[in-house]
C-alpha cells in the first residue's frame, strides 16, 4: 500500500492474571489504506476486542503489555504519552461501543456530550459554533426534533437512537479511522441495519477509515472491503471481504461460515466443535489445532504464520491464512 | 414526578401520623402512676399540681381520644407544658432548634467537604499508601465513640493547647456573617464560629468516615463504567473525567446516604450537645429523661422524629430531582 | 453458571459466596451441606492468616474477651474500695505516678485498672445480651415476613419503616424515659433497636429462597415450614447474620458507652466504661487519666470488632457496602 493510514506491525498486547500473563492479541500486523472499511471477526476472547483498544492507546489503565508497532497517518504511537494520546483519540481516531445505553453517561445532557468533543478538541470555537455543529452532528445521525433532543438525557431515547448519539460523539470531528466494536450487537434486530447503513453513509460521505469489530461475518460482509478473521489472539486468515467469504481457506473461517444460520437455506447449522482455547494454555502448537479436523502433526508442534497463499492481483487486497494444512496442498 | 411527590408526601405524613400516636400514647405506656414518678423528680409539686396534671395528661381519657386531643394541639402549636420549666415545651423547643441545626450544618459540611476528596483521592490512588492510611482512618471513624472524640478534643485543644472553647455557644455563626462582611471585621464571625469547631468535628468524624469509603467504593465503580472508557476514547482531559463523568455518578448514592444519616447526626447530637454544654433540642432531650419531664420528653422526641422524616422527604425528592433516570421511577 | 466454573480457576475469596449464592442448592441437601461449614471454616482460617485487618481484630477481640473472662480474678485491687491516698493518684507513666495504680485512681481513690478491667465485662455483657436478642427476633421476624408473605409480610415491614423515622438514639431515649434508665432498659431498647438489621437481611433473602421451585416441591412432599425456614433459608442467611452480629456488636458496645454517659445506661457504682468516662469528664484539667483508661480500653475493643467484622464482610461480600 503507498501510503497507509494505519499499520499495525508484530502487535502484541497481555494482560496480567493471577496465573502470569495473558496473551489477548499475539503478533498482530494489519494495513489500512485511508476510507478502507476493514472487518475484523472472530469469536468472544478471540482479542479482537483487545485489539481495538490497543489502537485507541486504552489498555493502559489495566497495566496491560503492548509490544509490537502502531503507525498512524505516518507517526509511530506505540508509546505516546497520555496527554498525546488525548489530542489523537476522540479527534482522529474515535470509537463507539457495543452497548449504547452503558456507553452514554446517564446523569448528562446529550447535547452535551457531544458538545464535549468540541470543546475539549477545539477550545477555540465559539460557544454557537459549538452548538450549530453538535445540532448538525444529531440531525446528521438521523435524530428528528433535534433541538429538542439536545437536553434529553440518554434514558430517554432508544437504543437505535442512543448509538446514534454515539455515533455522532464520534464522528463530530471527522476522524480519520473510527473503530467500531460490536456497534450493533446490543440493539433490536430492526435497528441493526438501519444503524450500520448510517455508519457506512457517514464514513463514505467523509472518507472515514473503520475497523469494524464483529462476530458476525454478515455485518462484516455487508459493511467491509476486507476483513481479518481472529482466533485466539492471532489473525489466521486475511483478505478481501468478498474473496474470504466465497472461497474461505482456514479452517476456522470455513467452521465460522458454516455456522451462520442462513435464511432461506435449508442446511444445518454447523456449530464448531469444542471451545476456544485456553490462552496460556496454547504454548506454540497452532491454537485451532485442538478442533481441527484436518490437523496434522505438524500443527500440534509449530503455529503456522499468515502467508499469502495464491498469486493475487496487486490492485486487489492480497489473501493470506495461516494454516500449515492450506499451504501444504499442491495447488493449480 | 408531581405524582411522586404527592405519594412521598402522602407517605410522610401517614408516618408522621404514627409518630404522633406513638408520643401522645408513650405517658400510658409507663407502669405505674407517672404522676408520681413526676412528683418524686420534681419536689416543689403539690398535690393540686399532681390532679391537675393528670387530667392534662389524660391518663384518665381512652387512648385514641387523648391521641386526638395531642393532635389537633400539637396541630395548634400546644406540646403542653414542661413540668420542670413551667412553660410551654414548644417554646423550649423553638429556642433551642437553632443550634442544633445549625450545629447539625457544619458537621455535614465537614462531613462532606472532607470525605470527598479523601473518598476521590483514595480510589484513585488505590491500593497505595494513601488508600491504606484511608482505610485506617475509616475504622478509627466508626470505632471511636463522638462523645469520648469530644472529650479528647477538648483535652488537646481546650484544657492542653488553650485555642478552643471547651464548650458553649455564642450565637450562630452563619447569622454573623453579614455582619462580619459589613463591618470588615473577620473576628465576629470567629467569635461564634470557634464554638462550633470542636462539636462540629466531633459530630462529624464518623460521617467523614463512612462518607470517603463510600465515595470511594463508588467512583472505583464508577471509574470501570463503559462511559468512562468512552469519555477517554473521546480524548477529554483526565480531570474532566474524573470530575465531570465520574463524580456526578459517583456521588448519587452518597446523596441517599445522607439522607440516613440526619438520623445518625441526630443521634449524635444527643451525645455531644451534652459533652459540649450545647443549648439544643438534643440536650434538652437527656434533660427531660433526667427530669422525668414527660410533656417535655413527648414534645422532643416528636419534633425531632417529624424533622427527621420531613428531612428525609426532602433528600429523597432531592435525589429525584439530581438523578435523572429517577424522574421517571 | 456451571460452565463458568468449568473454564476459570475459582478465587478462593469469591468461591465463598459462589457456593452461598448457588440458587441450585439441591432440595434433599441437608443444613451442612447447603452451608458447607467445614469448608467455609477452613477457608476464612486461610483468609485470616493473610489479613493484617483480620489477625489484629481478632486479637483484639480476644484480649477484651479474655479480660472480661477473668476480670474478677485478674483485677488488682477492688473495685468499689475508695483510698483517700488514690484520690487523683497519677497513672505509671506520670512522673509522680506509681504501679500500684497502673492508669491512676479516680475522684474517689478508686484504683482505675480495676473498674476498667471490670467494665469490660459489662459492655460484653451487654453487647452479647442485646445481638443475641436483636439477631434472634430479628431473623425469625424477618424470615416469617419473607417466607409467608402477603399481610404479615406488610405489618412487619411498615413497622420497620416507621421504626426507621426514629434517630437511634432517640428510641433508646423513649425507653429510658418509659422504664426508668438501668440495665434492663438498656439491654430492652438496644435490643429494639437493632432488630431492624437482621430482620431486613432475613426477609430479603428469604424471599430469594422462597421463588425457588424447589421450596414448593418441598413442601408439597410434606416438610413444614419451620423445617424449610431452618434448612434452607438460615444456613444461607447465616454469613450475612454474622457479619451484621459482628459489626452491631461494635455499635452497641459504643451505644452502651454513650447512654451509660448520660446517665442513662448502667447505674453507679457498677464499673462501666462510659459511666467512668462521664465521672471523668469534670477533672479533665487536673486527672486526665480518668477519662483516658476507659477510653481507650472503647477504643480498642471497638476498633477490634470492627476491623474483624470489616474482614468477615470482605471475605463474605466484598460488595456489601456498610451504611
Amino acid at each position: 500500500m503507498a501510503n497507509p493510514l494505519l499499520t499495525v506491525s508484530n502487535l502484541s498486547v497481555e494482560y496480567p492474571t493471577r496465573h502470569g500473563w495473558l496473551r489477548a492479541v499475539n503478533d498482530v500486523s494489519l494495513e489500512l489504506a485511508p476510507g478502507m472499511a476493514l472487518g475484523v471477526v472472530g469469536e468472544s476472547g478471540s482479542g479482537k476486542s483487545t485489539l481495538g483498544q490497543a489502537l485507541m492507546g486504552l489498555t493502559g489503565a489495566s497495566q496491560a503489555r503492548v509490544g509490537g508497532r502502531i503507525t498512524f497517518d505516518g507517526q509511530d504511537i506505540t508509546g505516546l504519552t497520555n496527554k498525546a494520546w488525548r489530542r489523537i483519540r476522540g479527534d482522529r481516531i474515535a470509537m463507539v461501543f457495543q452497548d449504547p445505553t452503558s456507553t452514554l453517561n446517564p446523569v448528562l445532557r446529550i447535547g452535551d456530550q457531544i458538545a464535549e468533543v468540541f470543546q475539549w478538541h477545539r477550545p477555540d470555537m465559539p460557544q454557537t459554533e459549538v452548538r450549530r455543529r453538535t445540532l448538525g452532528m444529531l440531525e446528521r445521525v438521523g435524530i428528528r426534533e433535534a433541538e429538542r433532543r439536545l437536553r434529553s438525557y440518554p434514558h430517554e431515547l432508544s437504543g437505535g437512537m442512543r448509538q446514534r448519539v454515539v455515533i455522532a460523539c464520534a464522528l463530530a470531528l471527522e476522524p480519520a479511522l473510527l473503530i467500531a466494536d460490536e456497534p450493533t450487537t446490543a440493539l433490536d434486530v430492526t435497528v441493526q441495519a438501519q444503524i450500520l447503513d448510517l455508519m457506512r453513509d457517514l464514513i463514505i460521505e467523509r472518507g472515514t477509515a473503520m475497523i469494524l469489530i464483529s462476530h458476525d461475518l454478515d455485518v462484516i460482509g455487508d459493511t467491509c472491503d476486507a476483513v481479518a478473521v481472529m482466533y485466539a489472539g492471532r489473525v489466521v486468515e486475511f483478505g478481501a471481504t468478498d474473496d474470504v467469504l466465497a472461497a474461505p481457506q482456514h479452517p476456522y473461517t470455513k467452521g465460522l461460515l458454516a455456522s451462520r444460520p442462513r435464511f432461506g437455506h435449508n442446511q444445518a447449522v454447523a456449530p464448531i466443535a469444542g471451545t476456544v482455547p485456553d490462552l496460556r494454555s496454547i504454548g506454540t502448537a497452532c491454537a485451532f489445532q485442538p478442533r481441527c479436523a484436518q490437523a496434522v502433526d505438524l500443527c500440534g508442534r509449530e503455529g503456522p504464520p499468515l502467508q499469502g497463499f495464491v498469486a493475487t492481483d496487486s490492485a486487489k487486497v492480497p489473501h493470506r491464512v495461516a494454516c500449515h494444512v492450506v499451504h501444504q496442498e499442491p495447488r493449480s | 414526578m408531581l405524582r411522586l411527590v404527592l405519594t412521598r408526601l402522602a407517605y410522610a405524613v401517614l408516618v408522621m401520623i404514627g409518630v404522633t400516636f406513638v408520643v401522645a400514647s408513650l405517658i400510658k405506656l409507663i407502669p405505674g402512676d407517672p404522676v408520681d414518678i413526676m412528683a418524686a423528680g420534681n419536689p416543689g409539686m403539690t398535690v393540686e399540681d399532681m390532679d391537675k396534671l393528670r387530667h392534662e395528661l389524660g391518663l384518665t381519657r381512652p387512648i385514641l381520644e387523648q391521641f386526638f386531643i395531642y393532635a389537633k394541639n400539637a396541630v395548634l402549636g400546644d406540646l403542653g407544658i414542661s413540668i420542670r420549666q413551667r412553660v410551654p415545651a414548644a417554646g423550649l423547643i423553638w429556642e433551642r432548634l437553632p443550634a442544633t441545626a445549625e450545629l447539625a450544618f457544619w458537621a455535614i459540611l465537614i462531613a462532606l467537604a472532607v470525605a470527598i476528596p479523601i473518598g476521590i483521592v483514595t480510589a484513585l490512588k488505590r491500593d497505595t499508601a494513601i488508600d491504606y492510611a484511608g482505610t485506617v482512618v475509616a475504622v478509627l471513624g466508626v470505632s471511636v465513640p463522638g462523645f469520648l472524640l469530644g472529650i479528647l478534643l477538648i483535652l488537646v485543644f481546650s484544657v492542653n493547647l488553650r485555642w478552643l472553647p471547651a464548650s458553649g455557644f455564642r450565637g450562630s455563626a452563619l447569622a454573623s456573617i453579614p455582619s462580619a462582611i459589613a463591618s470588615g471585621d473577620p473576628s465576629i464571625f470567629w467569635n461564634a464560629f470557634r464554638y462550633f469547631i470542636l462539636p462540629s468535628i466531633s459530630l462529624a468524624f464518623v460521617l467523614v468516615a463512612i462518607n470517603a469509603r463510600l465515595v470511594r467504593s463508588s467512583m472505583i465503580e464508577v471509574l470501570q463504567q463503559d462511559y468512562i472508557t468512552f469519555a477517554r476514547a473521546k480524548g477529554l482531559p483526565i480531570r474532566i473525567i474524573y470530575l465531570r463523568h465520574a463524580l456526578r455518578n459517583a456521588l448519587l448514592p452518597v446523596l441517599t446516604v445522607v439522607g440516613l444519616q440526619l438520623g445518625s447526626l441526630l443521634s449524635g447530637t444527643i451525645v455531644i450537645e451534652t459533652v459540649f454544654a450545647w443549648p439544643g433540642i438534643g440536650r434538652l432531650a437527656v434533660q427531660a429523661v433526667h427530669w422525668r419531664d414527660y410533656p417535655l420528653i413527648q414534645a422532643v422526641v416528636l419534633i425531632s422524629a417529624l424533622l427527621f422524616v420531613f428531612l428525609n422527604l426532602v433528600v429523597d425528592l432531592l435525589y429525584r430531582w439530581i438523578d435523572p433516570r429517577a424522574h421517571h421511577g | 453458571m456451571a460452565n463458568a466454573h468449568n473454564l476459570t480457576p475459582i478465587d478462593p475469596a469469591d468461591s465463598l459466596s459462589v457456593t452461598l449464592a448457588d440458587p441450585t442448592a439441591h432440595p434433599r441437601q441437608t443444613a451442612a451441606a447447603a452451608f458447607p461449614v467445614e469448608t467455609a471454616g477452613t477457608r476464612i482460617r486461610q483468609a485470616l492468616l493473610r489479613s493484617a485487618k483480620g489477625m489484629t481484630g481478632l486479637a483484639l477481640i480476644l484480649l477484651v474477651l479474655l479480660v472480661a473472662l477473668l476480670a474478677p480474678m485478674i483485677v488488682p485491687h477492688d473495685p468499689a474500695a475508695q483510698i483517700l491516698e488514690w484520690r487523683f493518684a497519677p497513672p505509671a507513666w506520670a512522673a509522680e505516678g506509681s504501679v500500684t495504680n497502673l492508669l491512676g485512681g479516680d475522684n474517689l481513690g478508686r484504683d482505675i485498672l480495676t473498674r476498667v478491667l471490670l467494665g469490660a465485662r459489662v459492655s460484653i455483657a451487654v453487647a452479647l445480651i442485646v445481638v443475641s436478642i436483636a439477631s434472634v427476633v430479628g431473623s425469625l421476624l424477618g424470615a416469617v415476613a419473607g417466607y409467608f408473605g402477603g399481610v404479615v409480610d406488610a405489618v412487619i415491614m411498615r413497622l420497620i419503616d416507621f421504626q426507621l423515622a426514629f434517630p437511634f438514639l432517640l428510641l433508646a431515649l423513649i425507653f429510658m424515659a418509659i422504664l426508668g434508665p438501668g440495665f434492663s432498659t438498656l439491654v430492652l431498647a438496644l435490643s429494639f433497636a437493632l432488630w431492624i438489621n437482621f430482620a431486613r437481611v432475613v426477609r430479603s433473602e428469604t424471599l430469594r429462597i422462597r421463588s425457588l421451585e424447589f421450596i414448593d416441591a418441598a413442601h408439597s412432599i410434606g416438610v413444614s415450614h419451620s423445617r424449610i425456614i431452618m434448612s434452607h433459608v438460615l444456613p444461607n442467611v447465616l454469613p450475612a447474620i454474622i457479619v451484621i452480629a459482628t459489626l452491631d456488636i461494635a455499635l452497641v458496645i459504643i451505644a452502651e458507652a454513650a447512654l451509660s454517659f448520660l446517665g442513662l445506661g448502667v447505674q453507679p457504682p457498677t464499673p462501666s466504661w462510659g459511666l467512668m468516662i462521664s465521672e471523668g469528664r469534670d477533672f479533665l484539667h487536673d486527672a486526665p487519666w480518668m477519662v483516658l483508661g476507659p477510653g481507650i480500653a472503647v477504643l480498642l475493643t471497638s476498633i477490634g470488632i470492627n476491623l474483624f467484622g470489616d474482614f468477615l464482610r470482605d471475605i463474605y461480600d466484598p460488595r456489601l457496602q456498610r451504611l
